[in-house]
């Protein structure tokens, strides 16, 4: 008699096999960049979906841009003057300061030279904050010269750094991510002390600060430049709550990230340094000779 | 008596409708929604699976299952094969069950779906863990629950899309 369940048996070795390769794809993902060209070409496949999950917010978006209030525009376009201009002002003391910092730092021969900066304006295509994984991917790829390890910046401060570029999009870490960290120093004390993430996009926790070291609530944290992927001086986040367990050699710090990571729309791509290729590396070498 | 060039139609007509609910689950996987909202987003693509491997269990093998697998590794930043391997393993199950859940009803199938959907987390988890980000919340079993609340609508849905697509 034929049996009533039937199953094709060839499908558990199949699924053995399976397993045994996803093991070793996640080695070698993890370890090697042999995968690379693989998660590329997944990723530029999926980008045109992208684009269309985008779709809804951007009508949305274009629907408020459009259906405003005549007095709305005249007077949101009233303020940005004012701060324009204000800016303006402010940017003309900036040039005045960055003029003398780098002749004052000619006197002293210091290596440290500052940098005329590119950037570039990168839209947020998708978000996806879990409490293990804060990423978002930007309209931005290796096409327009991003990198990975770029700094992505807003308005107010720093978001993250670029993690994964693919040929026209790229993905970013948030700076709230739990795998993500950087150096911060405070900036009423110079204080340097690790910024990492909590998983919460409001949330970021500075660690390994001192019970003896001068925190305060409302102390603002800005990057260091030592950690070799930040350029100084970008504003983080502020801290809201100091906890101190008694027997605890350090302080239970946590801080509020600047930049409202959960509502931006718009990010700031940061061209720091050359990113070192072959090529450049190349050139190094053949400077060196 | 149904002609050869009618069965060759619906297949084809199978083959698209499959295709179009995968990028629709695609597109509620990556859609934007409140923040608040974002830890409790159903596994649309891995509802998908489930649903073709147990309605049409000759259109979608569980390697097919480890290739979307593979692309929602993508689409999430994870290890390529982390989702993948948990795919597999979710139409391995869905496949061995099919027979037996699909005359359940819609409440005890939608048991059965927060219950196949729990190792493919865990094995997420895993690796998670062994990369040193466990989750450090319960949250994360959430999509779980969802998923199962989802399902009948999802069987109701598609139900009244494959009734006039002609596939059934």
């Amino acid at each position: 008699m034929k049996p009533l369940f039937t199953f094709d048996p060839s499908t558990s070795s199949k699924l053995l096999i399976l397993v045994i390769l996803s093991v070793v794809i996640m080695t070698i993902d993890h370890r090697y960049q042999h995968l690379q060209i693989v998660r590329q070409s997944l990723g530029t496949a999926i980008l045109p979906l992208q684009y269309l999950a985008h779709v809804p917010s951007a009508i949305g978006e274009w629907l408020a841009d459009n259906l405003a209030q005549r007095t709305e525009l005249i007077d949101s376009n009233e303020t940005l003057r004012e701060q324009a201009l204000f800016n303006q002002a402010k940017l003309q003391r900036l040039a005045l300061l960055e003029r003398e910092n780098a002749r004052l730092r000619q006197l002293l021969d210091s290596p440290v030279q500052p940098s005329d900066e590119k950037v570039l304006i990168a839209e947020i295509l998708s978000v996806d904050l879990h409490p293990f994984k804060q990423l978002i991917s930007i309209n931005k790829g290796s096409q327009h010269g991003a990198y990975q390890g770029q700094p992505v910046v807003g308005a107010k401060g720093i978001i993250g750094q670029v993690t994964e570029v693919f040929p026209f999009h790229s993905n970013a870490l948030l700076i709230s991510d739990p795998n993500h960290a950087l150096l911060a120093e405070n900036n009423r004390t110079n204080l340097r002390a690790l910024l990492i993430g909590s998983g919460k996009a409001d949330r970021v926790q500075i660690i390994n600060v001192s019970i003896s070291a001068d925190v305060r609530v409302g102390d603002l944290f800005h990057t260091s430049g030592l950690d070799g992927l930040y350029p100084p001086g970008y504003p983080i986040a502020e801290v809201t709550t100091i906890n101190n367990n008694p027997g605890e050699a350090f302080f239970q710090i946590e801080a509020r990230p600047l930049v409202e990571l959960d509502t931006i729309r718009e990010v700031l791509l940061l061209w720091t340094e050359q990113p070192v290729t072959e090529e450049t590396a190349a050139e190094k070498d053949a400077d060196r000779q | 008596m149904q002609t050869v060039s009618s069965l060759m139609r619906r297949s084809a007509n199978k083959y698209y409708v499959s295709i179009g609910s995968f990028i629709v689950a695609i597109l509620l996987t990556i859609m934007p929604i409140p923040i608040w909202a974002e830890p409790y987003r159903p596994e649309w693509i891995l509802l998908m699976v489930i649903y073709w491997s147990m309605s049409t269990p000759r259109l979608i093998s569980i390697g097919s299952a480890w290739g979307i697998g593979l692309l929602v590794d993508v689409l999430r930043g994870a290890l390529l094969g982390q989702h993948a391997l948990g795919f597999a393993l979710t139409a391995y199950i869905s496949l061995r069950f099919h027979q037996r859940v699909r005359i359940y009803p819609l409440y005890q199938q939608a048991l059965f779906i927060a219950m196949i959907v729990l190792p493919h987390m865990s094995v997420s988890l895993w690796v998670y863990g062994a990369l040193g980000q466990d989750p450090k919340s319960w949250t994360y079993w959430s999509p779980a629950l969802t998923s199962a609340i989802v399902w009948p609508w999802i069987v109701v849905l598609m139900r009244a899309v494959r009734r006039s697509t002609d596939l059934d």
